[in-house]
């Protein structure tokens, strides 16, 4: 019979092990002042607690122990640079992995039109889709524009070029009511007529990752072009579960590129 | 093992699943730095769920006889009264629907309790076991409301000769102060560009460390800072607060805890933790944050670093030294307990 109490206790202690709490970390900050850069860019990461270390990859892949610990700034060069990071420490569980996307800015750009933005998210004067600002998620951040209809764009080479590719950088935060663009249509100009030189439809609806994201459209169109236009078409209902269904979505845009 | 054996066992390890003694169910997990170290544990309250449920916790005050008494927007049951081990003592409350603030002052002797109901757009004064005493209702008189919906109190705070300061947090940011009986004297803070304005005045508090300046300590959460008045309305200084959504400061001895809803860094996922000023209201331990640092007088922005709290809306200091967090919106959560570390 006295093994029997033994069983039990044993029992008891390890529920109340199951019981302690094991916390995870939190991630680390990432630092810059722009994801987008002319020749590089130093990026920062800091997580002020003793006893943890945060470990880093470049190459899109997720973080592990044996990956680098980071140390000090990392400086950037590449056209495009992933890079995840996350914290280790003794007796803790692993962090989310928090990642950001870096670029390095396409064709020179002299000119930008557009849809006039909504007066509460103006951006930061006209040139703000085309000034190498992006890429910090928090919509009140000055670098964005935000829409609530079509927004037809205008972009001025500085010299005529081929353009193979464009990039839009968009801002996804579901609760707050912005999302993707549902559609872009990309044109070469032409004083007398425009030419569909590329379009991306989105699946705007199933795809929930918040933050900021990047829309790569590849165009096909032989000639070097002087002009491109572009319209880009808002998300116009919001989706059924959402508080707002119905409603247009905001969409929300702080840099373009060319390549 | 005959089957009466293994039934006695098998009743034995459910009631440990149950039942947790206070000593085993402490983690290992001490937060904080320098003199301010806890030890957390997120199992103190011993309230079943089914008899006293809550929402969201928002506030805990403790009273003259020691008990703790937590103001949440569950109308089952707005408050609760719990003893420091975690057991229910009492309960009370079902007109609250929309309790947030929660201030407790010693009137000659007695306890009464203010309540902000920010679905009501009122204050209520009641005593220790809930019967009403005073209603507070929008600021009419500062001719700046045209409605209750305009007014959102979030907090009180009661100075020593008894004078009432609400805190219209979610409404239009002003502070506005009452006499004893609830007749309005001034107002002052609302929203602008100026030093002593206010964006999401959440909390409010008197703070007499300084015993011949008393002053008001008052939240412009959104600005990452607390902003000081004197209490006649003067603005003195801002405390800043990179990065931190702080809650309503709750000052005992030297120190001022608040909680930090959330951060700048990771806004509206749960990226909360609890801050400590000493008496030079410098930041000197953060509880699930990050390591205190300044450069040039100024304090590094701060973050949270371990996943303890998700968003933590206020601490309860006890005659112990220990602390109690109140969270909202962090999945009906009851308070958990921390316990200094010497």
């Amino acid at each position: 019979m006295k093994h029997f109490w033994l069983l039990g206790a044993l029992c008891f202690g390890c529920l109340s092990a199951l019981a302690q709490d094991t916390f995870q970390l939190a991630p680390p900050m990432l630092i810059y002042r722009s994801v987008f850069f002319s020749k590089t860019l130093p990026v920062s990461m800091a997580f002020a607690m003793a006893g943890t270390h945060i470990h880093y990859t470049l190459n899109g892949a997720e973080p592990t122990e044996r990956d680098p610990v980071y140390r000090r700034p990392i400086l950037l060069k590449k056209k495009s640079t992933t890079l995840k990071a996350r914290v280790f420490g003794n007796g803790f569980r692993p962090s989310e992995v928090v990642s950001a996307q870096f670029f390095r800015q396409g064709l020179a750009i002299d000119e930008v039109m557009q849809t006039t933005p909504d007066q509460q998210y103006s951006g930061s004067g006209h040139r703000t889709l085309i000034d190498g600002q992006g890429g910090l998620p928090a919509a009140d951040s000055k670098t964005w524009m935000g829409f609530r209809d079509t927004v037809l764009l205008g972009l001025t080479l500085a010299k005529p070029a081929r353009v193979k590719q464009v990039l839009l950088q968009v801002l996804q935060n579901q609760g707050a009511w912005i999302y993707m663009p549902q559609q872009v249509a990309v044109y070469a100009g032409d004083a007398d007529r425009l030419v569909l030189i590329g379009t991306s439809v989105l699946n705007t609806v199933q795809d929930d990752q918040n933050g900021c994201r990047t829309i790569r459209i590849d165009l096909d169109h032989k000639k070097k072009v002087k002009q491109i236009i572009m319209k880009i078409y808002p998300l116009a209902e919001l989706p059924a579960g959402h508080p707002g269904v119905g409603k247009p979505a905001w969409l929300f845009l702080d840099e373009i590129n060319l390549y | 093992m005959r089957r009466r054996d293994f039934l006695i066992h098998s009743s034995l390890g459910l009631a440990g699943a149950l039942y947790l003694p206070q000593i085993l169910a402490k983690s290992d997990t001490i937060l904080g730095h320098n003199q301010k170290r806890y030890r957390i544990n997120t199992r103190w309250s011993q309230a079943d769920v089914s008899r006293y449920p809550v929402n969201d916790c928002h506030e805990m005050v403790q009273d003259q006889r020691g008990r703790l008494l937590l103001l949440t927007n569950e109308t089952r049951n707005n408050v609760l009264i719990y003893d420091k081990n975690g057991r229910i003592l009492d309960a009370w409350g079902t007109d609250y629907p929309g309790a947030h603030g929660f201030t407790l002052f010693n009137e000659n002797g007695t306890d009464v309790l203010f309540i902000c109901d920010n679905k009501r757009h009122q204050v209520i004064k009641t005593t220790i076991d809930g019967k009403v005493l005073l209603v507070l209702d929008y600021p009419q008189e500062t001719g700046l409301y045209n409605s209750p919906e305009q007014y959102v109190p979030t907090e009180t705070a009661i100075a020593p000769n008894g004078d009432i300061y609400v805190a219209d947090g979610y409404g239009l940011d002003y502070i506005i102060q009452y006499d004893q009986q609830g007749r309005y004297i001034r107002h002052f803070g609302g929203r602008g560009d100026g030093p002593e304005h206010l964006l999401n005045a959440h909390g409010v508090c008197i703070d007499a460390r300084d015993p011949l300046h008393p002053c008001l300590v008052v939240c412009s959460r959104q600005q990452n800072a607390f902003k000081c008045f004197d209490l006649a309305g003067r603005y003195l200084n801002t405390i800043e607060l990179p990065g931190a959504w702080v809650c309503r400061p709750v000052i005992r001895g030297d120190y001022l805890y608040a909680a930090v809803l959330q951060t700048n860094s990771r806004p509206w996922t749960e990226s909360g933790f609890v801050t400590i000023l000493d008496r030079q209201n410098r930041v000197i331990s953060n509880l699930a944050g990050s390591t205190p640092s300044y450069t040039d007088g100024r304090p590094a922005e701060m973050y949270q670093t371990i996943r303890a709290f998700a968003y933590p809306h206020d601490v309860c200091v006890d005659d112990e030294e220990n602390l109690y967090v109140a969270q909202w919106n962090s999945g009906k959560t009851y308070p958990y307990k921390l316990e200094p570390v010497v």
